[in-house]
């Protein structure tokens, strides 16, 4: 059996005494697509930040290639952050940069050697990659919400990850820029040949993108699956947030 | 009432904490590579150069009106002579430092509570952490340290304008000028007198950045989280100074 790219066990984490997530299984496997579902503050973009050492776990562990992140080194983490390209909610660009410094920002950092040339070659072809070729010059402000994101996505690709993180991706936008950017996740993880990890609740989103599913509610992963078996179960809270209603599990909990 | 008295301590000591453990960070990451000069050059741009203006509208009227101040109370008892002496004194010493150490508080450190603020809360933080720029490293290092290194050249600029500001008072607007003015202010003067000024000014500096950006750093909560950021940076940052200056005023002499 191979071994899982990502391993979490038990992660619990509570804030001033309020538990978010409570005990989270999950591993994660090299080419998988794996899309996390779960309605507005079940903890998605808390997990999201475990996964990458932005957040450590109260209980339990987080392996990267079988190594722990809470044993490494602060310059190991650093390391291992870069074998992972996160995607911001709002694309979190640095409004003081233009688009090329922002795609040029994590490259500088970490291939120090490399020319100007080189760099803005790469920024090039990240942009392509996105679909967005003539930006570099422009300022965060002045693209719009789906333009922001994509910046975002390319400049999380920018130093060739092997796990894409997406928090959030389509959340707030029209549903022909959701399509554009279902798509550019698509070929991205093609073209990169990387494994991806997407937090959302857009389920036209999650239905076009993954390959693999898992459902949090309540701080607990309460179903995980591969697409079509994901889509089909008979699984109550699953079937809620799928089809939407307005009636069941989901809803029960929250008049409580 | 107990129950505030005990969270409001809980929470000044978890801010006290917090704040320290930024402090040493800054110093670690000061030393450590990459040393961001173009980050650190724009900040002395900010802080230096775009803060000359407020700095020296405050030590002149402050070198003014102390003159005018003093002039007439001298004046009474035929003491006009010790006048230069005093506002040199005075200005060098305490005035300038610390009201140009707030006026840049109030200018620079609000600047950087909001700015680092909002990239907080819009995960600008999150993202630099993700590419594997340390944020202290990136963000607050080049901040103090400009802040640090800009405010005692300010200072120096303001002592010279706040005095000619008491001289030009005297001269042109009472109309009684004193021949070898200048020569009186530094026959009072030391060097010694000048130097604490600019230690003052140096520590203000690393002050009011570091409390900026640790507001900034400590941000929750959107747009009203920015606000409140903005303004305890302000508040903080300048009985910051006010405190440091006691102490500094009572180590130094």
């Amino acid at each position: 059996m191979t071994v899982p790219l990502l391993t979490l066990k038990g992660i619990r984490k509570s804030f001033s005494g309020k538990p978010v997530l409570q005990g989270i299984d999950l591993d994660v496997y090299q080419g998988d697509s794996l899309v996390i579902l779960g309605g507005s503050g079940a903890g998605k973009s808390v997990l999201m930040r475990h996964l990458i050492g932005l957040m450590q776990p109260d209980e339990g562990y987080v392996l990267f290639k079988g190594a722990n992140m809470a044993d490494m080194t602060s310059s190991e983490v650093y390391e291992t952050r870069r074998h992972f390209g996160m995607s911001f909610q709002e694309g979190a660009l640095f409004d003081s940069l233009n688009v090329f410094e922002n795609i040029a920002f994590p490259i500088r950092r970490h291939r120090r050697h490399w020319s100007l040339a080189k760099i803005t070659a790469r920024v090039q072809e990240c942009l392509e990659m996105v679909g967005m070729p003539n930006v570099a010059k422009l300022m965060p402000s002045e693209l719009s919400g789906g333009m922001r994101r994509r910046v975002g996505f390319a400049r999380s690709i920018a130093l060739e990850p092997d796990i894409l993180l997406f928090d959030e991706p389509t959340t707030g936008l029209d549903p022909v820029m959701t399509s554009v950017l279902n798509d550019v996740i698509i070929s991205l993880r093609t073209q990169l040949n990387a494994t991806s990890i997407t937090i959302t609740h857009d389920m036209s989103s999650a239905r076009a993108i993954a390959t693999r599913l898992a459902m949090l509610f309540q701080g607990q992963l309460v179903f995980e699956a591969d697409r079509d078996a994901f889509f089909e179960t008979d699984h109550a809270i699953v079937r809620q947030f799928v089809e939407g209603n307005a009636t069941g599990p989901l809803t029960e909990a929250l008049m409580k | 009432m107990f129950n505030w008295v005990g969270k409001t301590t809980l929470h000044l000591a978890d801010g006290v904490g917090a704040y320290s453990v930024l402090i040493g960070q800054t110093m670690r990451q000061s030393l450590r590579r990459p040393f961001e000069l173009r980050e650190m050059v724009k900040q002395l741009e900010q802080v230096g150069v775009n803060s000359l203006p407020v700095v020296a509208v405050t030590a002149l009227f402050t070198g003014m009106v102390l003159a005018l101040q003093t002039y007439d109370g001298f004046r009474r008892f035929q003491a006009e002579g010790y006048v230069p002496a005093l506002l040199g004194l005075a200005l060098v010493r305490e005035l300038v430092p610390v009201l140009g150490g707030m006026m840049v508080a109030g200018r620079v450190g609000s600047a950087m509570a909001a700015e680092v603020g909002t990239m907080k809360v819009t995960s600008q933080i999150d993202a630099l952490q993700v590419m594997a720029a340390d944020p202290v490293q990136f963000l607050v290092v080049p901040r103090v340290w400009a802040t640090a290194i800009m405010l005692p050249l300010l200072i120096a600029i303001g002592d010279l304008i706040g005095i000619w500001g008491g001289q030009f008072l005297i001269t042109s607007v009472l109309g009684e000028p004193q021949p070898g003015f200048m020569d009186r202010v530094f026959e009072f003067v030391d060097a010694k007198d000048f130097w604490s000024g600019m230690i003052k000014a140096f520590t203000f500096g690393a002050i009011v950045a570091s409390v900026g950006c640790y507001q900034g750093l400590a941000t929750r909560g959107g747009a009203e989280g920015v606000g409140k950021a903005t303004t305890a940076a302000v508040v903080q940052g300048s009985l910051g100074i006010l405190v440091a200056d006691f102490f500094l005023t009572k180590v130094l002499f």
